[in-house]
C-alpha cells in the first residue's frame, strides 16, 4: 500500500514537473532557448498568488490572478530581454537568461524577504481517502487530472489550431515561416505567454501540495522539469508529459525507499537519470535525431 | 581506378527519396559539375560524400576504400575537403589561421608537445605559417593574412574557403555554389580560382552550380540531376543538348540560365 | 629559423613577461616589509584565486564557447580532494603535501570535468549548461551527506601553506598555459569549434574530442584553485561552492569579455576587490549582477575591455593611434 501511495505522490508531483516542462519545452522548441528563468517565472507565480490570497481572494480567484501576472510578466522577459538577442549567439541568449533568472530570484527576495512564507493550507479544505493506514488528498487526483486534461488540450491546440501551427513553422524555421506571413514576434509571444500560464498554475499545486514559498522555490523544479523535457523528448508536448511523470515517479519512490537521512541524494538519481538519457537516446523518449541543416 | 566512385547511394528522409541510386565516379584531375533544379539532392549528396549523412543505400569509396561509417572529421584524411552554399568560416579568427585550421588534421605534435613548447611545436608551426603563407599568396590574398575573417570581402570570404579546403590537401575539392551572390567578374575570378586549384594542387573539383557560364566555362563533364536521380551524365556539350534534361529545365524552371540559387 | 619565431613570440610577450616579474617582486617586497596588513594580504590572495578560476571558466565560455553553470562544483572537487589528501598525510613535508594534494585536486576535477563532458558533448546543443547546472547542485549535496567530507559542518583544520608565492605561481602557470594551448594548432582547433563546429569538423578537427579536452582542463584549473583556497581558508563549508559562486566566476569571465585574458585577470580583480570594499551593497550586489549580465548581453557582448590583449603589438599600435590623433588635432 506504501508503494501505492508513494506511486500517487509521485505521479502528482510529475504532473507539477510536466507543466513546468511544457514551458520549457515549447520555448526551446520556438527558439531552442534553454529559458533558464522559467523555474523563477514559477516562483513569482507563486508569490502572486499568495498574495492574491493574503488580500482575501478565493483561491481560485487567486489562482487567475497568478495566471494573467504571470503571462505579463513572461511576455514581457521576452520581448525585453530575450527578443534583442535572437540573432546573437545561442551562448548570449543563454546567458542573459540566468541574469533573468538571477534577476527574479533577487527581485522577490528584496520585496518579499528570503524567508519562507506560509502558503494558506489548500489541502485541508479538500475531501481525503483512506486506504489502510495511509491517507491519500484528493489534491493529488485533482493535479494529475488537470495536468493530463491541459497537456492533452494543449496538444491539440499545438497540431490543429492557427496559433499552433504558426509555432510549429517558427520552430521549423523562423526565417521562411516570416516569409510566409506569420508573425513571428506574436507566435513566441504566444509560446511565451502559454508557457508562463501553466508555470502559473504549476506553482499553485505545487504550493498547494507543498504550502511554503521562498524565493529558490523554483530553482530545483526548473532543473528537474527541463529535465524531464529532455527525457521526454525536447520541443515535443506528450514528451514533456512522460518525461514529468517518469521523473516525478523515480523521485518519489527513491525518497520513499531510502533512509531519510539520505532523501537529498534523490535529486543525485534524477541527474543520473539526466547522463544515462543522454548517453543512450540523446534524444529522448519521443525525440527524432536531427543534426543541424548544413 | 576512379578517384571517387559513387554506387547506388540513397537517403530517405522519412520517405522522401531525397537521393535515390545515384552513381557516378570521378577521375583524378577532373572538373566535374552537379546541376540540376533546387531540391534536386545536389547539397545533399555533398552531405553524402562528407558523411554529414549516413546514406540509407548504396556506398562511397575514395580511391578504392569505402567510406561507410567514418566520422565526418576523418573525411579529410581521405582526401575529401568542402566548402559551403552559406559561407562557413572561423569569424573571428584570422585569415591565416583558418587556413592553419585546414592542416590541422596532419599535426602530429601533442598537447604537452605545444604547452612546454617543445621542438615539434616550433618546426611543424613553422611550416603552418609558411605554408598558409604560400596558400594565400597562391590565391593573392597574401596582404589580408592578419585580418579577421569576418572583415574580408563577399568574394574574398568565398576564396578564403577555398584556401582552407586546399590547405588540408585534398585529392577531391567539393564546392557548394561556388558563385552563389557574385557578380559577373568576381565569377570570372572565381574560374580561375578553380582551374589553379587544379593545376597547382592536382586536385579533383565536384562542384554544384547554378551559373551556367561558369558551369559551361570550366567543367569538363556534367552530371545533372533531378528529383534525386542521375538524369544524364557527360560532356557539357552532350548534356546541353540532351532532350531529357531540356525537358526537365523547361518543365521546371525555363531557361537554365535564369536558375538563381 | 626556429630561432626567428622564438625571437617574435618572445618580442610579442615580452611585455607581459616583464609584468609579470615585476608584479611578482612588487607585491612581494610589500608583502616581506610588512607594508600590506593581514587583510590586504588576504585580498590578494583572493584575488589571485579568483583570477585563476576566471581564467578557467574563460577556457570553457570564452574559446570553446560552452556555458557551464557548475564552476564552483569543480572548485569543490579540488578543494576537499587537497584538503583531505593534506590533512591524512602529516607525515609528507608540508610543502609536498600540499603540492601533491594539488596535483590529486587537480586530476579529481578533470575526471569529473570528462565525466560530465563526455554526454554532455556527445550532442548538439546546450546541454552542458543543464547538466553542469545539475552537478553544482549535486555536488553539495554529496558533500554535506558523504562521511569523509565533513558534512555540513564542513572540513576543518586544513594547514593553511597558500601564501602569496603559492597562489602567484600557480597563477603564472594557469595564464602560460593558456596562453601556450590556444597559440597552437590545438588551440586554433578549439577556437573553430567555437565558430563553427560543422565547418570545423568538415575540416578535420574531431568536435567532440576538443570539446572535451578543453573542458577537462577547465575544471582541473578551477581544481587548482579550489586546492588553493582550501589551504587558505583552513576550513571548508559546502555551502562555499554554492550556485552563486558559480555566477560569480561566470559574472567576472562576461565582464572581462569572454575569450580575452586580459579582461579575465582585470575583471576579477575588479569584481574581486569591489564587492569587499562596498560591504553596504551586499543585499544588492547578485541583483547588480544579475542586471549587468542581461545589459552587458544586449549593449556590449564582447565584455567591458572587448576582445583586446595586453600584449606588447596592441600598446605599440594604441601609441601609435594616439600620436596619430594628437598628430591631427595639432
Amino acid at each position: 500500500m506504501y508503494f501505492v501511495v508513494q506511486l500517487l505522490n509521485g505521479l502528482q508531483l510529475g504532473a507539477i514537473y510536466a507543466l513546468i516542462a511544457l514551458g520549457y519545452t515549447m520555448v526551446y522548441g520556438v527558439i531552442k532557448l534553454i529559458n533558464f528563468a522559467h523555474g523563477d517565472l514559477m516562483m513569482m507565480a507563486a508569490y502572486f498568488a499568495l498574495i492574491a490570497m493574503a488580500k482575501g481572494a478565493h483561491p481560485l480567484l487567486a489562482l487567475a490572478i497568478s495566471i494573467i501576472m504571470t503571462t505579463v510578466l513572461g511576455v514581457l522577459i521576452e520581448r525585453i530581454a530575450y527578443k534583442p538577442l535572437r540573432k546573437s549567439s545561442r551562448l548570449s541568449a543563454l546567458i542573459t537568461a540566468i541574469g533573468v533568472s538571477l534577476l527574479l530570484q533577487n527581485v522577490a527576495m528584496l520585496i518579499w524577504g528570503s524567508g519562507a512564507k506560509t502558503y494558506p493550507n489548500l489541502q485541508a479544505s479538500l475531501p481525503s481517502f483512506n486506504i489502510g493506514h495511509n491517507t491519500i488528498s484528493s489534491l493529488s487526483i485533482i493535479t494529475v487530472v488537470l495536468a493530463v486534461l491541459v497537456m492533452i488540450g494543449l496538444y491539440f491546440f499545438v497540431e490543429k489550431s492557427k496559433v499552433g501551427t504558426a509555432m510549429r513553422a517558427v520552430s521549423e524555421d523562423m526565417e521562411a515561416a516570416e516569409l510566409m506571413g506569420i508573425n513571428v514576434n506574436h507566435t513566441i509571444s504566444a509560446t511565451f505567454a502559454i508557457g508562463s500560464a501553466l508555470a502559473a498554475l504549476a506553482a499553485f499545486l505545487l504550493c498547494a501540495a507543498y504550502p511554503q514559498v521562498t524565493p529558490y522555490i523554483g530553482a530545483m523544479p526548473g532543473i528537474k522539469a527541463f529535465i524531464a523535457a529532455v527525457i521526454g523528448g525536447i520541443g515535443i508536448v506528450p514528451g514533456a508529459m512522460v518525461g514529468g511523470f517518469i521523473l516525478g515517479i523515480i523521485e518519489a519512490l527513491t525518497k520513499g525507499f531510502i533512509p531519510s537521512q539520505y532523501s537529498a541524494l534523490s535529486d543525485a538519481v534524477v541527474f543520473a537519470i539526466l547522463i544515462v538519457v543522454l548517453l543512450i537516446k540523446p534524444s529522448g523518449i519521443f525525440g527524432k535525431v536531427q543534426g543541424e541543416k548544413v | 581506378m576512379a578517384l571517387l566512385e559513387v554506387k547506388n547511394l540513397s537517403i530517405f528522409f522519412q520517405g522522401l527519396k531525397a537521393v535515390h541510386d545515384v552513381s557516378f565516379e570521378i577521375a583524378e584531375g577532373e572538373i566535374v559539375g552537379m546541376i540540376g533544379p533546387n531540391g534536386a539532392g545536389k547539397t545533399t549528396i555533398f552531405n553524402l560524400l562528407t558523411n554529414v549523412y549516413e546514406p540509407t543505400e548504396g556506398e562511397i569509396f575514395v580511391e578504392g576504400k569505402s567510406t561507410l561509417g567514418q566520422p565526418a572529421y576523418k573525411m579529410v584524411d581521405m582526401g575529401l575537403a568542402r566548402t559551403f552554399q552559406n559561407i562557413r568560416l572561423f569569424k573571428d579568427m584570422s585569415v591565416i589561421d583558418n587556413v592553419k585550421v585546414g592542416f590541422h588534421h596532419k599535426g602530429r605534435y601533442s598537447i604537452a608537445e605545444a604547452v612546454f613548447r617543445l621542438p615539434p611545436y616550433w618546426r611543424e608551426e613553422q611550416l603552418y605559417e609558411e605554408r598558409a603563407e604560400e596558400i594565400l599568396d597562391i590565391f593573392g590574398m597574401g596582404d589580408m593574412a592578419n585580418l579577421p575573417a569576418r572583415n574580408l570581402p563577399y568574394g574574398a570570404q568565398r576564396k578564403l574557403e577555398i584556401c582552407r579546403a586546399i590547405a588540408s590537401g585534398p585529392k577531391l575539392l567539393l564546392l557548394d555554389e561556388p558563385a552563389c551572390g557574385m557578380n559577373a567578374s568576381e565569377t570570372q575570378e572565381l574560374m580561375d580560382t578553380i582551374r589553379l586549384v587544379k593545376d597547382r594542387f592536382h586536385t579533383s573539383v565536384l562542384l554544384i552550380e547554378h551559373d551556367m557560364n561558369l558551369v559551361m566555362g570550366i567543367c569538363e563533364r556534367l552530371i545533372v540531376l533531378n528529383y534525386g536521380q542521375v538524369l544524364a551524365q557527360g560532356d557539357p556539350e552532350e548534356v546541353r543538348n540532351n532532350p531529357e534534361v531540356i525537358r526537365a529545365y523547361l518543365g521546371s524552371e525555363g531557361d537554365p540560365n535564369a536558375l538563381g540559387c | 629559423m626556429d630561432k626567428a619565431i622564438r625571437k617574435n613570440i618572445l618580442k610579442k610577450y615580452s611585455l607581459n613577461i616583464v609584468l609579470l616579474l615585476l608584479g611578482f617582486i612588487l607585491i612581494q617586497s610589500l608583502i616581506v616589509t610588512g607594508v600590506l596588513n593581514s587583510y590586504a594580504k588576504q585580498m590578494i590572495i583572493l584575488v589571485f584565486i579568483n583570477m585563476i578560476l576566471t581564467l578557467s571558466l574563460n577556457m570553457a565560455t570564452g574559446f570553446l564557447g560552452e556555458l557551464c553553470l557548475g564552476h564552483a562544483g569543480f572548485m569543490a572537487i579540488g578543494a576537499y580532494t587537497a584538503a583531505i589528501f593534506t590533512k591524512n598525510m602529516p607525515m609528507l613535508p608540508p610543502g609536498l603535501a600540499f603540492f601533491i594534494g594539488i596535483l590529486l585536486g587537480m586530476i579529481m576535477s578533470g575526471v569529473f570535468g570528462f565525466l560530465i563532458g563526455v554526454p554532455a558533448f556527445r550532442l548538439e546543443g546546450d546541454y552542458l549548461a543543464i547538466i553542469t547546472l545539475a552537478f553544482g547542485q549535486i555536488i553539495s549535496i554529496f558533500i554535506r551527506s558523504l562521511p569523509f567530507t565533513g558534512g555540513a559542518l564542513g572540513l576543518s583544520g586544513i594547514k593553511r601553506m597558500t601564501n602569496f608565492p603559492w597562489v602567484y605561481g600557480a597563477f603564472v602557470f594557469t595564464l602560460v598555459f593558456i596562453i601556450c594551448l590556444m597559440f597552437s594548432g590545438h588551440g586554433r582547433a578549439i577556437l573553430s569549434v567555437r565558430e563553427d563546429s560543422i565547418a570545423a569538423s568538415s575540416s578535420g578537427v574531431n568536435v567532440v574530442k576538443y570539446k572535451v579536452i578543453t573542458f577537462v582542463f577547465s575544471a582541473m584549473l578551477a581544481g587548482l584553485a579550489g586546492a588553493l583556497y582550501a589551504h587558505f581558508q583552513g576550513n571548508l563549508v559546502p555551502t562555499k561552492f554554492d550556485y552563486n559562486y558559480s555566477i560569480d566566476i561566470m559574472v567576472m569571465v562576461v565582464f572581462g569579455g569572454m575569450g580575452s585574458m586580459t579582461g579575465s585577470i582585470l575583471a576579477a580583480i575588479i569584481l574581486t576587490l569591489v564587492p569587499a570594499l562596498l560591504q553596504g551593497l551586499a543585499q544588492y550586489r547578485m541583483l547588480l549582477y544579475a542586471l549587468m549580465l542581461i545589459l552587458m548581453m544586449i549593449f556590449r557582448p564582447d565584455g567591458v575591455f572587448g576582445r583586446k590583449e595586453l600584449t606588447y603589438d596592441w600598446i605599440r599600435q594604441t601609441y601609435r593611434k594616439i600620436r596619430g590623433r594628437w598628430k591631427e588635432d595639432a
